[in-house]
């Protein structure tokens, strides 16, 4: 399947980038597309496309903080979690979100 | 002044409590020039703790301040020789293995890239495991001091 992912945390230095990191080798791991923005201490990286968004299947948002351009997902099965679970079991948050979008 | 250095590598000291570790460190980045307030980063460690707990797993805990107080980025290493009780979500955890970040209001793009490369390769166990294991502040040092050479790029083959 084809994700997107918001990742951002309350400093922007340490877990934002954790959980861009956890999420890309897990998605890879399991065999499915994902992009990672960060939006972090370092701006906005890997910046999400209009294209990108129209190609997903779903939007991850790893955020503890209010992040910006939410409103490009409307429409797209959005899927909220705290930083955290991204970084500690972003397998089986990937698996349970695939489990879900096949129901 | 590198972000990370063995100076501020401090293995198997004795803590009690969070505040003596906060307190700690706060006075060594005060010492050595790299914050010119060590009440402001204490607190700094304190507020961000109160967000969310920067409790990982496995006795490794990444507590950060982001504060005027700070001069500039730089890491503190600290392995303690009694775990100290930590908050962490699912209740108190015992930290073993802290990596404090410093963190400037105006930080150098450089720096923060620096701090976020290391927080990346906490993420790999073996990596964590060697730190754990190192005899010595200067093998721990030899672990983590490439880091600071990753400023510039992304390096994928981190993990």
């Amino acid at each position: 399947m084809k994700f997107l992912a918001v990742v951002a945390c309350p400093v922007g230095v340490a877990h934002t980038y954790m959980a861009k990191k956890a999420l890309e080798v897990a998605a890879e791991k399991l065999g499915h597309q994902l992009k990672v923005e960060a939006q972090g201490a370092l701006g906005i990286e890997n910046e999400i496309t209009p294209e990108d968004v129209k190609a997903a299947d779903a939007v991850i948002l790893a955020v503890e903080v209010g992040i910006a351009k939410s409103e490009r997902f409307k429409g797209k099965p959005v899927i909220n979690v705290p930083i955290n679970t991204a970084i500690k079991s972003p397998e089986n948050l990937i698996n349970k979100i695939v489990e879900k979008l096949n129901q | 002044m590198a972000v990370i250095e063995q100076r501020f590598i401090f293995l198997d000291k004795d803590f009690a409590t969070q505040d003596e570790i906060f307190n700690f460190v706060a006075q060594e980045l005060k010492s050595t020039g790299r914050a010119d307030d060590a009440e402001k980063v204490t607190q700094g460690f304190y507020e961000r703790e109160k967000l969310m707990s920067t409790y990982m797993e496995a006795g490794v805990c990444i507590p950060h301040c982001k504060s005027e107080a700070v001069k500039q980025a730089t890491v503190v290493v600290v392995r303690s020789k009694t775990p100290v009780p930590w908050e962490g979500e699912d209740g108190t955890e015992q930290a073993k293995l802290l990596f404090f970040l410093a963190i400037p209001e105006q930080g150098s793009m450089a720096h923060l890239r620096i701090l976020a490369h290391l927080a990346q390769s906490l993420l790999e166990e073996a990596f964590v495991e060697q730190i754990k294991q190192a005899a010595t502040a200067e093998q721990a040092a030899a672990l983590l001091e490439p880091i600071n050479g990753m400023e510039f790029e992304e390096k994928e083959e981190l993990i």
